[in-house]
């Protein structure tokens, strides 16, 4: 995050984007094990899962093994905070469903566009944004939207 | 039903909250795990002076509810049952930071269990707030409970 509180000066259809990156097997492990790390409170080993072992993921009915939906959330969460700082921290809101499955080894991009832009009831500015993950075609896998209220 | 599985839950359940200490191994290892490089989660090295729990960290809390009000799917333990969980809606509104040696209680409920196109589904609302009673994240959570479709079971 360049600044915890940066200046704002984004317009109705403006648009923020995060880095391109593939969603590896590496990838896919490391939020395995920093979920379970983070929810047990000590250092926990990668589980076999839908999201880590082709074979189980078959055996429920997936064709692959398939990222967990809260990875392509993480990333939009980063790019909001990196564009809107404490304003999406503190007085945020991010919504995102999943839509199509993200395999391992597609780049995922984050973007979003800004889709209104109000005034709040304590003298701040509410953003509103259409948020969205797609692969290296345009395709969107993950969608949702997004607010950052920047009070000055 | 509380007590057995996630796929026994049903609309109305109310979890048994829980309480926990933000640590700087928690914050650390979740923003390294959604790769945040910002510092405010690794350290308090940073304008804040404090470090911070990473705002998408509310899944870590659901599975922390889910693991003391499932007895037998404790997931984070390793206990599963055959169906895999989905995880379909994450939706989070942000009211306040939460810093390391805050102590947080998350507390919750199913609003609905339902079944769409032979499938069930569970919508979860859940809250954060410090243990003074200031409000961190509230949450909201679209999960199915299994892919294979109800009749192929």
């Amino acid at each position: 995050m360049s600044a915890l509180k940066p200046k704002i000066d984004l317009a109705v259809g403006d648009t923020i984007t995060g880095p391109t990156r593939p969603l590896t097997t590496t990838r896919v492990g490391w939020y395995s094990v920093g979920l379970l790390s983070a929810a047990a409170g000590r250092l926990m080993p990668i589980q076999f899962n839908i999201h880590t072992d082709d074979e189980y993921a078959r055996s429920q009915g997936l064709p692959a093994a398939i990222a967990d939906g809260m990875h392509s959330t993480n990333w939009l969460s980063t790019m909001l905070s990196e564009h809107f700082g404490e304003h999406y921290l503190v007085r945020g809101a991010l919504r995102t469903k999943f839509i199509k499955p993200t395999y391992v080894n597609v780049p995922i991009t984050t973007k979003g566009v800004v889709t209104a832009k109000t005034d709040s009831a304590d003298g701040g500015t509410v953003y509103q944004l259409d948020v969205w993950c797609e692969d290296d075609k345009g395709e969107k896998l993950t969608v949702g939207d997004a607010s950052a209220t920047v009070v000055d | 039903m509380l007590g057995k599985t996630i796929g026994d839950l049903e609309t109305g359940d109310v979890f048994e909250p829980i309480r926990y200490t933000v640590t700087p191994f928690i914050c650390s290892e979740y923003a390294h795990a959604m790769e945040d490089p910002a510092e405010i989660y690794y350290s308090s090295a940073t304008p804040l002076g404090r470090q911070v729990r990473p705002p998408t960290m509310i899944h870590a809390d659901k599975m922390r509810i889910l693991e003391a009000n499932c007895n037998d799917e404790r997931r984070v333990a390793g206990v599963h049952t055959d169906d895999a969980r989905i995880h379909y809606e994450y939706s989070a509104k942000q009211h306040s930071l939460a810093y390391v040696g805050e102590e947080l209680v998350v507390s919750g409920r199913i609003v609905e269990r339902y079944t769409k196109r032979g499938r069930d589904y569970l919508y979860y609302e859940l809250k954060v707030e410090t243990a003074e009673g200031r409000l961190v994240t509230t949450y909201n959570d679209r999960t199915l409970l299994s892919y294979r479709p109800n009749e192929e079971k």
